[in-house]
């Protein structure tokens, strides 16, 4: 069991290693993971990249023409981004047309479905309560010094961080036209 | 205003007189639906819903019913798929939550969290602070501040109340109320309810609109226990990677918008807020495995 986890994890590293990706917008292409850095490129929208680190907020990112430099994580997409059904997939013409396009890909989520192995609405639906794991659950549970002293030695520095914003309605509403 | 206040109370006053129809199995003659029609009907029914739904605006449910609801839905969960039989991981999760949650406004809810024995991919709150990820979800982390990032947006689930909230929006909340009430001795039959209610919570998800406030709460309370902020969002474009007929993925893409739309907002919102702080990685899970067994 554990060789295979670690067999898995090294194959996932390997797919990271290699990952490409495509720009959502067009993106400077920096120097430096910084936003004061010097611009290296600009890359139009749907410019092809490889992915070879992350730090933060910045993917470092090799262009075809063989430039590097460091682009906001945020601005890139998976190449050939799954093929995805959501709970309320609505209509979307946009969406429709990308399922047309990765049809041939995936052809329909109903074919490749390999069957739920996780967690699933039928385990939900069975389920007889068991609160002798609840209780075994709140054995492990800690306290804030445990966690405290976690975060000491871990050298993890709380910071003071506004939560964000809301989206303004108007945002909401392309969000919502290009999500669903 | 002052006459909103008179109108609540005086539906207050209603509802008071109409609960203990409510639990009738049957309809009083007379007060039948749609009887009588026109304006000046007085329908006890219509009247008795309006009244549940303005309660469950309006008065909180306590504290300690949130957390007995949490723990019944726990349960449930726990019924569905038993605990990883790994203390060390177990404590783990534990410590990382706990020092997550010792960021919000809410530190002193029995916080606890738990991995299932489960290959899927997936993360659930409850109310009150119980907290689940999967074991399928814990072995796809990169870093430790992605798996910080899942653990903080579910506990901006729990801050901002949201499966409670979808709890109290069921029609049959009213028959609960009873067996929270009863200081745990509550009958067979409002547990039932409650655990049903739940039941199809977790199988249908929230609406996507608490799952986006998940987000933006997420990103901000792993940022401010150190963490990098961009480990929740590097866990969803990982999930932006994964064909969603992967039976290991199936319930969460059920449950969940879609990811790029939540990477979509986080993007607008994040910016360069973050920029200015130096978020850590953590450290390996094996690592941290090996610190916990000791």
């Amino acid at each position: 069991m554990k060789r295979w986890i670690l067999m898995l994890a090294g194959l996932l590293a390997g797919a990271a290693h290699a990952e490409t990706a495509l720009t959502t917008r067009s993106t400077e292409l920096q120097s430096q993971p910084q936003s004061d850095a010097a611009t290296v490129a600009t890359l139009a929208e749907n410019t092809k990249v490889e992915v070879l680190i992350r730090k933060g907020a910045w993917s470092q990112v090799k262009t075809a023409a063989g430039q590097t430099g460091w682009v906001r994580m945020l601005t890139l997409k998976p190449e050939g981004a799954a093929q995805q059904a959501p709970a309320a997939s609505g209509s979307n013409p946009i969406g429709a047309l990308g399922g047309l396009l990765t049809a041939g890909r995936t052809s329909n989520t109903a074919t490749v479905t390999t069957g739920v192995r996780g967690l699933s609405e039928e385990d939900l639906q069975n389920a007889q309560a068991n609160p002798a794991e609840v209780e075994k659950m709140q054995r492990y549970s800690v306290d804030k010094q445990a966690a405290q002293a976690f975060a000491q030695r871990s050298k993890l520095t709380p910071v003071t961080v506004d939560y964000l914003p809301e989206p303004d309605p108007a945002a909401n509403n392309q969000r919502n036209a290009e999500g669903s | 205003m002052r006459f909103m206040k008179q109108t609540l109370a005086t539906l207050l006053l209603a509802g008071a007189c109409t609960t203990a129809f409510a639990q009738l199995p049957f309809s009083l003659p007379g007060f039948g639906k749609g009887g009588g029609g026109g304006g000046g009907g007085f329908n006890l029914n219509s009247v008795g819903s309006i009244v549940s739904n303005l309660t469950a605006a309006t008065k909180e449910t306590g504290e300690p019913e949130e957390i007995r609801i949490g723990q019944e839905f726990a349960g449930t969960l726990l019924g569905a798929k038993p605990l990883v039989n790994d203390p060390a991981l177990q404590r783990y999760v534990n410590t990382l939550g706990r020092w997550l949650a010792m960021q919000t406004e809410r530190p002193d809810l029995p916080w606890t969290f738990g991995v299932l024995d489960d290959p899927g991919f997936n993360a659930f709150a409850t109310p009150g602070g119980y907290i689940f990820v999967t074991k399928g979800l814990v072995q796809r982390m990169r870093t430790e501040a992605e798996l910080a990032g899942v653990l903080a947006h579910e506990i901006g689930h729990v801050l901002k109340k949201h499966h409670l909230r979808a709890v109290q929006k069921n029609s049959s909340f009213a028959l609960v109320g009873d067996f929270l009430n009863a200081a745990g001795k509550g009958n067979a039959e409002a547990r039932n309810a409650l655990l049903n209610i739940g039941k199809k919570l977790y199988a249908s998800g929230l609406d996507k609109e608490d799952e986006f406030e998940a987000d933006r709460l997420g990103v901000v309370i792993a940022a401010r226990a150190g963490y990098d902020a961009y480990g929740l969002p590097s866990v969803l474009q990982m999930l932006q990677r994964q064909n969603s007929g992967d039976g290991d993925f199936t319930l969460l893409f059920k449950t969940h918008p879609l990811p790029a739309a939540r990477v979509e907002m986080l993007e607008r919102l994040m910016k360069d807020r973050f920029d200015a702080l130096s978020g850590a990685e953590g450290l390996a899970l094996n690592m941290r495995l090996g610190e916990f067994k000791k």
